[in-house]
C-alpha cells in the first residue's frame, strides 16, 4: 500500500482527505442520528432546550398505544409487500421480456425508467389532479374506453387509499429493480443457454432452470433496496393524500414529522424515527452480511 | 438470449405500449394541460391545446413567484452537487490509496448514510440547523446535503482504485504532492464515475423534499418541490397553472436523462451492488 510524502505519517495525510466529508457527515448525519435517539428519551414541545423533561421510554409506551402509529406500521408493511412482490415482480417480468430480440428494447427500457427520474412530488401531485374523481383525468378516461365500472374514489375513500398508493408505486417505480435484473441477465454467458438448448429444454424450462437460479442473487439486492426504499416512503403519501383521508394513508416518517412539526411533540415524533430508523438499520445489516449495500430512494 | 416468433414479439409490445400509457399517462395530460386555460381543462379534461396558450406560465412565473424558485433550486443543487463531488473524491481517495488503521470500519460508518435516508433525522436537523443560526437560508439547506457522501465515497473509491499504481509512482517521482496525483492523475481517469455520482447527486438535491419542507420557512427561498406542494394548495383549483409548475420541474431532468442514460444505468449497478 502507498505512503504519503516522507516524513508525513500516511494516517495524517489520509485524515486530511477525509477531514471536509467526514466533518459534515458527522454534523448533518451522524449528530441528528443520535439527537433522534437522545430527543426520543424526553418530553419536549420543540422550543427551548431548558423545557426538556426527561421521561425515559415512556415516549415508546406512548408510541406502542398510539392506533395511528400501528395503522402506520401496516401500511409501511403493506408498501413494503408490494413493492418486494408487485414492483420487483414487474421489474423482473419485464427484464425477462426485455431480454429477449424483441425490436425496440432499449428504446422502451429507458421509458420504463423515466418515471422514477421525476420527482416524487411532481407525480404525487399530478396524480392527485388526475385521480380526483369529480373531474380527473384517469376517471374521464376509463369512460372513453367504456370502462368506467373500473372508477372508484382512489384517494379519498380511506379503505381504497392505500391501495391506490401501492399500484402507483408499483407502476411508477417499478424501473429501478428492472435495471438490476437487466444487468443480472446480462452477465449470463450465452452458452449456458446454448447449452441448456442443445439438451432440449423448452423455453419456459430454459427461464426456470437457468435464468432465474443465476439472478437470485440480484434478487436478493432488488429485495432488501425494495424494504430500504418502502420504509422511506413519504413525499408521494405526503403529495399525494397529506396521508389521509382518516389517516389512512399514514405512514412512519409522515406521522413522525406531523408529531413534531405539526403537534410540537418533538420527543414523540423522535421516538416514531427511532422505530423507523432500527427498521431501517435491521434490513440494511442485513444487506451488508448478505453483500451489496443500500442506496437513498428516489 | 430468447428468440422469439413474429407474434410473440407483437404480444410483448402490445403489452410494453399499455404499461407505457399507464405509466406516462399522468405525464402526458400535465405537460398538455400546461398549456391551456384552467376553463378549458374543467369543460374537457382530455382534450388538447388549441394554440400555444402560455397563460398558465405567466401566472406561475408572475404571482407564483416561480422564477426564484427555479433559481433557487438551481443554485442549491449546483453549490450541493459541486460541494457533494469535492469532499467524497477527497474521501474516496483517501480509503482507495492509503493503509490505515480501522480503515474499512470508517468506510462501513460512513456507508450508514446509505441506509439512513433524510426523513428519519429531519427533526434534530431542524433544531441543529437553528443552533448553528443556519436555518431557513439557502447555505443551511447545502450544507445539509453536503453530508450526502456516502453514494459518491462508495463509488469513487472503486474507481480510484483501478489507477494504475505506475501511474502515481511516476508523478510522485516527478516530485507530485500527493494533493497533485490526486488532481493531475487520479480524477482526471475517473471522470465517468465523477459524472456518475454529480448526476445522481443532482438529481437527488433538485427533487429532494425531505430537507426544505423541514428547514425553509420563507417562500422566497423555496426550492422546486417545496413550492409545488404550496402551489398544490394555493392554486387548488387552477389546474392549468398548478401543470405549469409541474412541467418546469420535471423538464429539465427528462432533457437531462435522456441525453445521459448511461450515466444512470452505471450508478444504479454500482449504488445497489457490491462493487
Amino acid at each position: 500500500m502507498s505512503i504519503g510524502k516522507r516524513g508525513t505519517r500516511p494516517a495524517v495525510t489520509a485524515l486530511g482527505f477525509l477531514a471536509p466529508a467526514l466533518s459534515l457527515y458527522l454534523l448533518f448525519e451522524i449528530v441528528p442520528l443520535v439527537g433522534t435517539l437522545a430527543i426520543s428519551l424526553f418530553d419536549w414541545e420543540g422550543y427551548s432546550v431548558g423545557s426538556m423533561r426527561f421521561v425515559g421510554l415512556g415516549n415508546y409506551a406512548a408510541v406502542f398505544r398510539d392506533p395511528v402509529f400501528w395503522k402506520a406500521l401496516g401500511h409501511n408493511g403493506l408498501l413494503l409487500a408490494g413493492m418486494v412482490v408487485l414492483q420487483s415482480g414487474l421489474g423482473l417480468a419485464m427484464a425477462l421480456l426485455l431480454e429477449t430480440n424483441v425490436p425496440a428494447g432499449s428504446f422502451f427500457r429507458a421509458l420504463f425508467f423515466l418515471p422514477s427520474v421525476i420527482s416524487v412530488i411532481v407525480l404525487g401531485v399530478v396524480l392527485s389532479i388526475v385521480l380526483s374523481p369529480s373531474f380527473g383525468a384517469a376517471g374521464a378516461a376509463l369512460d372513453a374506453l367504456h370502462l368506467s365500472w373500473l372508477k372508484a374514489d382512489w384517494l379519498g375513500s380511506p379503505q381504497v387509499a392505500i391501495w391506490s398508493v401501492m399500484l402507483i408505486q408499483t407502476v411508477l417505480g417499478f424501473g429501478l429493480a428492472m435495471f438490476l435484473f437487466v444487468a443480472a441477465l446480462k452477465a449470463i454467458p450465452d452458452e449456458l443457454y446454448e447449452a441448456a438448448l442443445s439438451d432440449g429444454a423448452s423455453k419456459l424450462r430454459r427461464v426456470w432452470h437457468v435464468t432465474l437460479p443465476l439472478v437470485s442473487e440480484m434478487a436478493v439486492v432488488v429485495t432488501v433496496v425494495a424494504c430500504i426504499n418502502s420504509l422511506k416512503t413519504f413525499g408521494l403519501v405526503y403529495s399525494l393524500t397529506r396521508g389521509g383521508p382518516d389517516n389512512g394513508t399514514v405512514v412512519l416518517p409522515l406521522w413522525a414529522y406531523l408529531q413534531a412539526f405539526s403537534y410540537n411533540r418533538f420527543g414523540y415524533g423522535c421516538a416514531i424515527s427511532t422505530v423507523l430508523l432500527a427498521l431501517t438499520l435491521i434490513v440494511a445489516g442485513l444487506q451488508f452480511r448478505l453483500g451489496g449495500y443500500g442506496r437513498r430512494s428516489w | 438470449m430468447f428468440r422469439l416468433s413474429w407474434f410473440g414479439k407483437v404480444a410483448i409490445l402490445a403489452l410494453f405500449a399499455v404499461v407505457v400509457c399507464v405509466q406516462m399517462y399522468p405525464l402526458v395530460w400535465m405537460t398538455i394541460s400546461s398549456l391551456r386555460p384552467t376553463q378549458d381543462i374543467m369543460t374537457n379534461v382530455l382534450g388538447l391545446p388549441r394554440g400555444m396558450y402560455l397563460g398558465n406560465f405567466a401566472q406561475v412565473f408572475g404571482a407564483g413567484g416561480f422564477g426564484l424558485v427555479v433559481a433557487n433550486s438551481v443554485v442549491v443543487t449546483a453549490a450541493a452537487t459541486l460541494g457533494v463531488l469535492i469532499c467524497a473524491a477527497l474521501a474516496a481517495y483517501a480509503f482507495a490509496r492509503f493503509d490505515f488503521r480501522h480503515r474499512e470500519y470508517l468506510f462501513a460508518f460512513m456507508l450508514i448514510g446509505l441506509a439512513v435516508g433524510p426523513e428519519a433525522i429531519i427533526i434534530p436537523l431542524f433544531k441543529l440547523e437553528g443552533m448553528l443560526g443556519i436555518e431557513d437560508t439557502r447555505l443551511g439547506l447545502v450544507l445539509a446535503y453536503m453530508a450526502w457522501t456516502p453514494f459518491g465515497v462508495l463509488v469513487l473509491r472503486t474507481a480510484f482504485s483501478t489507477v494504475p499504481r505506475e501511474l502515481i509512482d511516476a508523478a510522485r517521482m516527478d516530485g507530485c504532492s500527493e494533493l497533485g496525483i490526486f488532481w493531475r492523475v487520479t480524477l482526471p481517469l475517473a471522470r465517468p464515475a465523477l459524472g456518475t455520482v454529480g448526476l445522481f447527486i443532482a438529481v437527488w438535491v433538485w427533487n429532494d423534499f425531505v430537507l426544505p419542507m423541514v428547514l425553509l420557512r420563507s417562500t422566497d427561498k423555496f426550492t422546486i418541490p417545496k413550492a409545488l406542494l404550496l402551489y398544490q394548495t394555493s392554486y387548488s383549483t387552477d389546474f392549468g397553472v398548478i401543470c405549469a409548475g409541474l412541467t418546469v420541474g420535471a423538464l429539465p431532468l427528462i432533457l437531462i436523462y435522456c441525453v445521459s442514460q448511461k450515466h444512470f444505468v452505471r450508478g444504479l449497478t454500482a449504488g445497489a451492488i457490491k462493487t
